[in-house]
């Protein structure tokens, strides 16, 4: 009786305080999909250093005298011994790339002091009063922080790690962040591809570029007979004569670059006439390397707008910011058509390039994200909107507008992280709207072939090691088919059983990808009642129709 | 289309023919306006290079003191015996002739040639 008379309770309080919103009680996965972060949530747990922290020295042990963790939520390094070091274990994936950012409260002007060398690969970063940011690939899933020169301290506060990736953010409060793979660029394989452009006779004071180079010494760009630019040994050559040029990499001023995806920035305050444009060549040399969404304009660049580039894919060419105006954008090749021998310029300027050889590498995820944007795919390719003529691609095409969602064209996919709020989950509900037309398809999987739910090939719902389910359609109507007719509808799965899952993806499984939009996906641990389940159909019903 | 092996030729066999197993999928063919095949042509590697070379990338040229290389791009399968008539190309010959190479061969020995090397562009 007396659970009868709680849960009564619960419930009522739940409706109640839920009205005209998205049920929140039990809610452990709330992917919105309204935007797409640069990067993800906060990795790295107390990164103040508080007093006595767990999370950066082992608590069975005593900090030596050359570590001391200060009231002011900070800590300090000093010189009493040789070579400290503090910090935090199994926080840190290899080969993913990471943004750092921390606070020098108050070092010797020694760049020496600290060094992230066994975790990122940084030999030095900058160690002057105040607040920096690094970026760079962790070789090691512990971060280390590390004082390794004699006779100078360092006191550090407000260290925060980040995940640079592009992700769809967790509107509960888990932060299960969807990573998102729906990037596509265009490969080079250094022996003989290449796009050329041949003259396209534009003005450039700016070029922007998605790369992910094979080695740190590659060709990347060839602009006219005395112009290019390349890495070599990891520094970013410019060739040629460019007048007070500026380089950014990943929205930091810097000419080091690595052999993970980077966005790249660079400008001069003099025109360069661009008049033999071709991608991985320059000479009778080849390129190893992806590119995509390389953007030229005939205006320079600043600073604010290279983290604008970074931090908000695209909407530089939308005039959504930045200092740059539309009209100074000369050429934009997205390279996101997938197939086909055309790389098509979305500037207006009609310079589209020849495709020699080079395949599209889908699934990027450190990209501007197709899955967020816009798009047609008209003879199987997928092209952005033409900045100049919103609503239509560069051919003239309608696109299909994303509606605030995830628009996936069958070659991409978003990855939650594994967590204890989903695996727990053993009678929980999975809900979702879904706008298909396409009859075959797969909505959330897991590890293996055998995990999936919402799974349909021109037919009924299927679920493979989900749990006993039950499905309705646009409210708590009992339904065992989707629809395909390419209209919004809302369906709800209960009786999910998430426990024996270690991924989980959306639209990742071979041969069901998602060619559609999905949109407000929510997973909770418990299963809603027929109210409930129509109290979120009807509140998210007035932007899906 | 990636292709999924190089092969370093000498002059000679890049101006012959392409062996009988390759012509399936790269001999020039001609068809009527029904799109019914007439006639299997000859093939050479150099009109297989100009062919192909959308879909695979550019045939690089060099040479080796007085001997001209050319290397190409190609999708074989050992299941149809293209991959062991390319390599029959190579027998008794010392390389660089008729090579067999990966993609980290081909760049390796493009690079170390490199000062004459240039693409053929059709």
């Amino acid at each position: 009786m007396i659970n009868v008379i709680q849960n009564t309770i619960g419930a009522l309080a739940r409706r109640a305080s839920t009205a005209a919103s998205i049920i929140t009680q039990n809610l452990q996965l709330w992917l919105g999909f309204t935007k797409a972060d640069v990067l993800g949530a906060e990795l790295v747990e107390n990164g103040d250093f508080s007093l006595g922290s767990d999370d950066w020295w082992n608590p069975a042990l005593t900090p030596p005298n050359s570590v001391v963790f200060n009231a002011n939520n900070s800590v300090t390094l000093t010189s009493v011994d040789s070579n400290v070091y503090i910090r935090q274990s199994n926080v840190l994936d290899i080969d993913t790339t990471y943004s750092i950012t921390y606070t020098i409260d108050s070092a010797s002007a020694d760049i020496n002091v600290l060094k992230l060398v066994s975790s990122l690969g940084i030999a030095v970063i900058p160690t002057s009063n105040g607040t920096h940011t690094v970026v760079g690939t962790a070789i090691s899933t512990t971060l280390y922080i590390e004082r390794t020169s004699n006779g100078v301290n360092a006191t550090i506060s407000n260290i925060s790690i980040k995940e640079v990736s592009q992700f769809a953010p967790d509107k509960s409060t888990n932060t299960n962040n969807a990573k998102l793979f729906t990037g596509k660029a265009l490969g080079f394989d250094g022996v003989n591809d290449l796009v050329d452009l041949s003259n396209p006779n534009i003005n450039l004071k700016s070029i922007c570029f998605w790369v992910n180079l094979d080695t740190t010494s590659e060709q990347i760009f060839n602009l006219t007979s005395t112009h290019n630019i390349t890495a070599s040994s990891g520094v970013i050559t410019l060739v040629g004569t460019w007048s007070n040029s500026n380089i950014y990499v990943d929205g930091v001023a810097t000419t080091s670059i690595g052999t993970t995806p980077k966005r790249v920035v660079i400008t001069t305050d003099t025109n360069i006439l661009v008049n033999d444009l071709e991608f991985a060549k320059i000479g009778s040399d080849y390129g190893a390397l992806s590119l995509a969404d390389v953007q030229i304009y005939d205006a320079e660049l600043s600073l604010p707008d290279a983290l604008i580039d970074y931090n908000n894919p695209n909407d530089l060419v939308f005039n959504k910011g930045g200092s740059v105006a539309l009209a100074n954008l000369v050429g934009y090749w997205a390279l996101s058509e997938g197939s086909g021998s055309i790389a098509y310029d979305s500037s207006g300027g009609g310079n589209n390039g020849t495709i020699t050889g080079a395949t599209y590498d889908d699934k990027q995820p450190t990209i501007p994200q197709l899955g967020m944007m816009d798009w047609s795919n008209t003879s199987g390719k997928t092209l952005i909107e033409a900045p100049n003529n919103v609503g239509y691609d560069i051919l003239g095409n309608a696109l299909r507008l994303r509606e605030g969602g995830f628009n996936l064209d069958g070659s991409g996919y978003g990855s939650i992280a594994s967590d204890a709020t989903l695996t727990a989950i053993t009678t929980g509900t999975i809900q979702f709207w879904l706008k298909t037309s396409t009859t075959k398809f797969s909505v959330l999987n897991g590890q293996t072939s055998s995990e999936f739910i919402g799974q349909t090939d021109s037919g009924v719902w299927t679920d493979g090691n989900a749990g006993t389910i039950t499905a309705y359609k646009d409210g708590s109507t009992a339904n065992t088919s989707p629809v395909y007719d390419g209209d919004w509808h809302f369906y709800t799965f209960t009786g999910v059983n998430l426990s024996t899952w270690t991924s989980f993806l959306i639209s990742n499984l071979t041969a069901f990808e998602l060619d559609c939009i999905i949109d407000e996906l929510l997973i909770y641990s418990d299963v809603l009642t027929a109210t409930e389940i129509d109290n979120n159909f009807n509140v998210s019903s007035a932007t899906h129709s | 289309m990636q292709g999924n092996i190089f092969i370093c030729l000498n002059r000679a066999t890049y101006k012959g023919l392409i062996p009988t197993e390759l012509e399936g999928k790269y001999s020039r063919k001609v068809y009527d306006e029904e799109g019914a095949l007439i006639e299997t042509l000859d093939t050479t590697f150099e009109q297989l290079g100009a062919d192909n070379r959308i879909k695979f990338g550019n045939v690089i040229e060099f040479k080796i003191g007085a001997k001209k290389y050319f290397v190409l791009e190609l999708d074989c399968s050992w299941l149809d015996g293209s991959v062991s008539a390319l390599l029959g190309l190579g027998s008794n010959m010392n390389y660089p002739n008729n090579c067999l190479m990966t993609n980290k061969e081909a760049m390796e020995l493009i690079k170390d040639n490199q000062d004459e090397s240039t693409s053929i562009i059709h």
